[in-house]
């Protein structure tokens, strides 16, 4: 790979410039949603019967350039859309401004199955880009709450630690190596109730789309993935809203217009005081004397001008837990996220198109715990402020240029107390930056080359990295194509984070002897669009993950230690098949994936330096997830999951210090080969009815009936081995969750 | 199109499975046990056999009563192959003798004084399973200078707090472990606590402690703290460290001992090992590494530590 950037520069610098660049005509304008007004990322805009055409941006904006003078069928689609035909004039050397609405396919539960829509946005579907409409967010069966991260869990090649955790490990990498952002800002820590659920409330995003792997150049900071997350703009047409009572959480969204735009709010919270008060009054030991979590989602446009645009968008979630354990104890669990964004979007000219965003992220948990009179407490927190640029050409209809630069400040505070004196302290205070070009040629015949490079660098530890990213993509039919990328990913921060509870979450960075992590990928797949809605995408992917730099697990204290002691340092590779067969039409719909996966890890302090497999190495993986529609206004939900049974370790002997001198109780220890066992096979089986109607005539109802686990699979999460008082060790099952668990919600849209 | 899912369906159970779940076999090894404490007797070395995960600990039908035992103090302040040289020779060697009372305990056949900042090597052979090699370096000495107390009010104003010397280990800062040994143990001096979490207990409930199992305060008559660094600690202007005893770690109220014991690497690293082994590292749940231990060709302790204590009495 040492080749590569000058490869790749050498591809930019040949072909970024064509020898003399043509505008005989264009088109360019929004596509929104007719019904909302909300701007629709990632359609499809192109002129029937000719090869112009392009993909909507995250903007929802769209050029279409180098189109020679005439009259053309422009056609616009976009998935659960009416597909939009119009004829348009094109004269040469003039930019035709054309602002699209899309109306909504207009479905009625029974009444009128959905019609294929064969002209699907192709240009939008990247190798490795997986999108899920938040509609069938809301659609899947969930535990308690829809959950988006839960949901992508379902997706080949993303796997779920647990039942516990909606932790997302893509394609053999921890959550760390995935980049999560909210309207472009960095989100930390995207979870609520300690890892159970994630952080984004389905009502209030627009838009999802994951990079399972070779994610690229405008993205980085992350060896692995990109989850890419929008709220919504709010609705333009006329004021909404919708109210979700659940058993856990309800939630409230209203959106709407107004003279320069559109606003949306969205805020949902726990209910569970009351079940709290009822518990409190069996004088139940263990029950929480307060417990709650909530989120906020809000967000306004305003248009300055036909080409300008500026959104403003935040974040802010809090879980808060005070719970006594046994007498004499206090443990107070707080910790949240607040996000805040500010992007101005211009249209420079009929063919630029350039945004700047502000960002700004904290996140911070504060843990408190009194034991009998000693405090041990936790201060920490994440800052992070940045400004992104990005600069959209489009020089003809077969070369196209990206550029941006990302840079910021990161702040880290972590201080820890331990009876009421200072144990631990640490500050990182440190700029980062990045830039990246990338550069898209389409070669005819159906061939697409996209090249880019990415230039990072972190001030902890002053590193530069250069990242080299590559892609292909060759139409070899109408519905066919073969896609292929590859490039070296960079990532300067590690997570230390429990895979049982997300709740004390700390980010180190790099450091002097603490080296960034980097990774190469190597993705090639086929994406196949078969008759009667069906869509088949085969992906292979292989990727290495070099010096690794996570918390040693055995530095118990790390007072009076240098930084870079903290860490152990190693490597890990995965590799694998992953089959995804979608039908997003008609009455039964759905989708069917599976994957084939290998994932390893060494690190020098484990398994005496050999590979192992991580805990969340799968091999085999069977996603099958079905919508049904069951006459007028009913909706029948199944999602079933299977899975290899995850890596664990089985001991093999025991043996004791018996005369161990500090304690009155001798020392027991085990023997085993890491991780060389496999839990049995992980199977379950979920399910959801929706009915669907007016309510009292001032609103649409749909009351939702959900059952997770439905045929009660217990699962196990992990074994327990507990030396017993008569010298035997007794292995206790910890099971994932082992009965059906209801789930009953209403929604009211209004 | 539904026979190709149906297919790809078939293909993915299939090759499910061909999902195994594998199991670990035992092998029997040599485990080394045996504590030098700076300033005192050469200790007894104890031979155990590791034994089945499944089976039941018997450490008297596990002791090894036919090995060859000795134990050399290496020449050179804190020499030895530990500080990186390929033989040494040693100034010192003490048999051992199995002692037929006690199967499993190799008694020195001299006397002798562990020397403290100095390297001694353990040589045991064992017939069938060769030779066990181990190495410490034994922490340097330590006092106590002062005391804040000699009774506290339990979580009252004034703190147990012990101003202790400077111990020495080459390369590292010292690594402490406290000790609480409960001198006037029994269920009724118990703090709210250790009640509650012992015997479900709250604080102002009344109970009749002949009630209930006594057995249970087993472990927690002397417990120890995990490893605790000496960064932890402020270091006066004289060198000395202030070390504060927390409230929590107090289980009886009454006559308490607290030990301070400067471990070495062999400890330190088995017990920061052992720890993660119970949980609560960023390991996941059911990833359970080995020991680091510091015996080659076995398992086991061969280590030392340096220590000194004081008595407080805790008043409710």
């Amino acid at each position: 790979m040492k080749r590569l950037p000058g490869i790749f520069l050498l591809l930019l610098t040949t072909t970024v410039f064509p020898a003399k660049a043509q505008f005989p005509g264009s088109i360019s304008g929004f596509v929104r949603d007719a019904q909302t007004g909300e701007t629709l990322l990632f359609a499809n805009v192109y002129l029937s019967a000719t090869s112009y055409g392009a993909a909507t941006n995250t903007d929802g904006f769209y050029v279409i350039a180098g189109i020679p003078a005439g009259e053309y069928d422009l056609i616009v689609s976009y998935l659960g859309f009416e597909t939009h035909t119009q004829l348009v004039a094109v004269e040469e050397n003039r930019n035709l401004r054309l602002d699209l609405d899309l109306s909504p396919l207009n479905v009625e539960f029974g009444a009128v199955t959905v019609e294929a829509d064969r002209l699907e946005a192709e240009d939008a579907r990247q190798i490795s880009l997986a999108k899920l409409p938040a509609s069938r967010i809301a659609n899947l069966p969930s535990i308690l709450e829809p959950d988006v991260f839960r949901s992508l869990q379902l997706l080949p090649g993303i796997k779920a630690a647990s039942d516990y955790s909606s932790g997302l490990y893509i394609r053999g990498g921890t959550p760390d190596q995935t980049l999560i952002l909210l309207d472009e800002t960095t989100v930390y820590n995207p979870s609520h109730f300690f890892g159970f659920f994630s952080t984004f409330n389905a009502d209030a995003l627009k838009d999802v789309r994951v990079y399972k792997g070779g994610y690229p150049a405008e993205y980085g900071g992350r060896i692995g993935s990109v989850v890419d997350l929008y709220n919504k703009d709010g609705n333009r047409r006329e004021t909404k809203g919708r109210l979700s009572l659940g058993i856990l959480a309800s939630r409230i969204l209203l959106e709407g217009p107004y003279s320069k735009g559109s606003w949306m709010i969205a805020f949902r919270r726990t209910t569970l005081e009351p079940l709290l008060w009822a518990l409190q009054g069996q004088d139940i030991q263990g029950i929480p004397n307060q417990f709650y979590f909530y989120d906020l989602n809000a967000k306004v446009n305003l248009d300055l001008s036909p080409n300008d645009k500026i959104s403003i968008a935040t974040y802010a979630g809090r879980d808060f837990l005070d719970i006594e354990v046994v007498e004499d104890t206090d443990i107070l669990l707080e910790y949240g996220n607040r996000t805040l964004s500010a992007r101005w979007t211009h249209i420079l000219s009929e063919t630029a198109f350039s945004g700047i965003t502000l960002t700004s992220s904290r996140y911070f948990s504060d843990p408190k715990f009194s034991f009998a009179g000693t405090n041990v407490t936790r201060d920490n927190t994440v800052d992070d402020t940045s400004i992104k640029a990005d600069l959209e050409l489009l020089f003809n209809s077969n070369n196209s240029l990206k550029l941006g630069m990302w840079t910021g400040l990161f702040t880290l505070r972590l201080l820890d107390r331990f009876d009421n004196l200072d144990s631990f302290s640490e500050r990182i205070h440190t700029g980062y930056g990045s830039a990246y070009a990338q550069y898209t040629f389409v070669a005819g015949s159906g061939l697409t080359l996209t090249s880019g490079l990415r230039a990072s660098y972190f001030g902890n530890g002053r590193y530069f990295r250069i990242e080299p990213r590559m892609s292909a993509d060759y139409r070899l039919r109408d519905n066919v194509r073969l896609q292929l990328s590859a490039g070296r990913f960079h990532q300067f921060l590690t997570l230390i984070s429990n895979e049982a509870f997300a709740g004390f979450d700390v980010w180190l960075t790099t450091a002097d002897g603490v080296r960034p992590s980097y990774g190469d990928q190597f993705v090639g797949g086929i994406k196949w669009s078969l008759p009667n809605g069906y869509k088949l995408e085969i992906e292979g992917y292989y990727r290495t993950m070099k010096e690794l730099f996570e918390l040693n697990p055995f530095v118990g204290d790390p007072a009076g230690l240098e930084y870079k002691e903290f860490f152990h340092f190693g490597n890990g590779w995965a590799s694998g098949l992953e089959l995804f067969l979608e039908r997003s039409v008609g009455r039964l719909n759905g989708f069917l994936g599976y994957s084939f996966s290998v994932t390893r890890r060494r690190f020098p302090t484990i398994n005496e330096n050999r590979y192992y497999p991580p805990k969340y190495d799968r091999t085999h993986d069977v996603k099958l997830v079905t919508n049904l529609e069951l006459g007028r206004n009913w909706r029948a939900t199944t999602a079933w999951s299977y899975a290899t049974g995850q890596a664990y370790t089985e001991p093999a002997s025991q043996y004791r210090l018996n005369d161990f001198p500090f304690g009155s109780e001798p020392v027991n220890a085990i023997v085993s080969p890491f991780n060389r066992a496999r839990l049995p096979a992980y199977h379950r089986l979920d399910v959801g009815f929706d009915k669907r109607g007016r309510f009292f005539g001032f609103a649409d109802y749909t009351l939702r009936l959900q059952v997770l686990n439905a045929y009660a699979r217990k699962n196990t999460w992990f074994y327990f081995f507990d030396f017993e008082d008569d010298d035997t060790v007794d292995r206790t099952t910890v099971p994932q969750i082992p009965v059906p668990i209801p789930n009953l919600s209403l929604t009211l849209d209004f | 199109m539904m026979r190709l899912a149906f297919f790809i369906t078939l293909f993915a159970l299939l090759v499910a499975a061909c999902d195994t779940t594998t199991s670990s076999d035992h092998e029997d090894e040599v485990v080394v046990e045996s504590y030098l404490v700076a300033g005192e007797a050469i200790p007894v070395v104890r031979l155990t056999l590791t034994t089945e995960i499944t089976g039941r600990y018997d450490a008297s039908e596990l002791a090894i009563r036919n090995a060859s035992v000795s134990i050399s103090l290496l020449a050179g302040a804190g020499g030895g192959r530990s500080n990186g040289s390929e033989s040494v020779d040693s100034e010192l060697e003490i048999a051992y003798v199995h002692d037929e009372n006690r199967p499993g305990i190799y008694q020195p056949v001299d006397s002798h004084t562990i020397l403290p900042e100095r390297t001694y090597a353990l040589l045991a052979t064992v017939p069938g399973y060769g030779n066990i090699t181990a190495e410490t370096i034994v922490p340097g000495t330590f006092s106590v200078r002062s005391v804040s107390a000699t009774s506290v009010q339990y979580q009252g104003p004034i703190r147990f707090e012990q101003n202790v010397t400077a111990s020495a280990y080459p390369g590292r800062q010292s690594i402490f472990i406290f000790s609480l040994e409960a001198l006037e143990p029994s269920i009724a001096s118990l703090t709210p606590l250790y009640l509650d979490a012992i015997y479900e207990i709250s604080a102002g409930e009344e109970f009749d402690p002949n009630s209930l199992d006594v057995e249970k305060l087993g472990e927690f008559l002397q417990h120890p703290s995990p490893p605790i660094n000496e960064g932890n600690y402020e270091v006066n202007p004289d060198g000395t460290l202030t070390i504060r005893l927390p409230w929590f770690a107090i289980v009886f109220y009454g006559q308490t001992r607290v030990h301070t014991n400067a471990i070495d690497d062999a400890l330190f690293d088995f017990l920061r090992y052992q720890q993660v082994q119970q949980g609560g590292s960023t390991l996941s749940p059911g990833e359970i590494p080995n020991v680091l231990d510091h015996v080659e060709g076995g398992r086991g302790i061969f280590g030392s530590y340096s220590h000194v204590s004081s008595v407080v009495e805790v008043l409710r």
